[in-house]
């Protein structure tokens, strides 16, 4: 993809992502700061899928620099309604999906996978209490 | 679909559902793009 604001109105940027937002879809062009290559941001997203199923990712699409970058587009709903949620409600919420707080703040694991970095400006929770981990750093264990 | 136990099965289910029910209400892009934005201020401020 050559014109990455073809993909919508720039909102948010992060570490690893700047975002854009249209039809009620986010896309994250992503610069593998944090995953290292592809193929872990990959396997990244197929553990989110599969913990956060409500907040799925989809490959849109690559852009990057002609010989030098590659950076992959990722797809998200738009959660609406929805606020940033208190540390403790996001303790709740991984418990009451099995998983052990650690000792550092929005580190969780279970027998499997560890989660960490879920802190208030990566999970919304909308009026109903219902919570949304809308971006999680997470590897197999 | 594998969930961890039932509280993430319902969970998940009742959350996909509502997020493809407010599609019938799309969201301005530029309203989106307000409304990320000041999600990431409250956070910042918590």
């Amino acid at each position: 993809m050559e014109h990455v604001f073809d993909l919508g109105t720039p909102g948010p940027s992060g570490n690893e992502n700047d975002t854009y937002v249209s039809n009620d879809v986010i896309y994250k062009v992503n610069n593998l700061l944090n995953s290292g290559s592809i193929i872990s941001l990959f396997e990244k997203v197929r553990i989110h899928n599969e913990i956060f199923p409500d907040t799925f990712y989809q490959l849109h699409a690559f852009t990057g620099f002609d010989g030098r970058t590659i950076m992959p587009i990722l797809r998200q709903d738009l959660v609406k309604d929805a606020e940033p949620t208190p540390q403790i409600a996001i303790d709740t919420y991984m418990a009451a999906l099995g998983f052990n707080r650690e000792d550092v703040v929005g580190r969780y694991s279970n027998t499997d996978y560890i989660v960490w970095d879920l802190i208030p400006r990566k999970v919304l929770r909308d009026r109903d209490g219902d919570i949304f981990v809308v971006d999680a750093e997470i590897k197999k264990k | 679909m594998t969930y961890f136990n039932q509280f993430h099965k319902e969970a998940s289910e009742r959350k996909m559902r509502k997020i493809e029910e407010s599609k019938q209400s799309p969201m301005n892009s530029v309203d989106a793009a307000n409304y990320m934005k000041r999600n990431v201020e409250m956070a910042s401020r918590m």
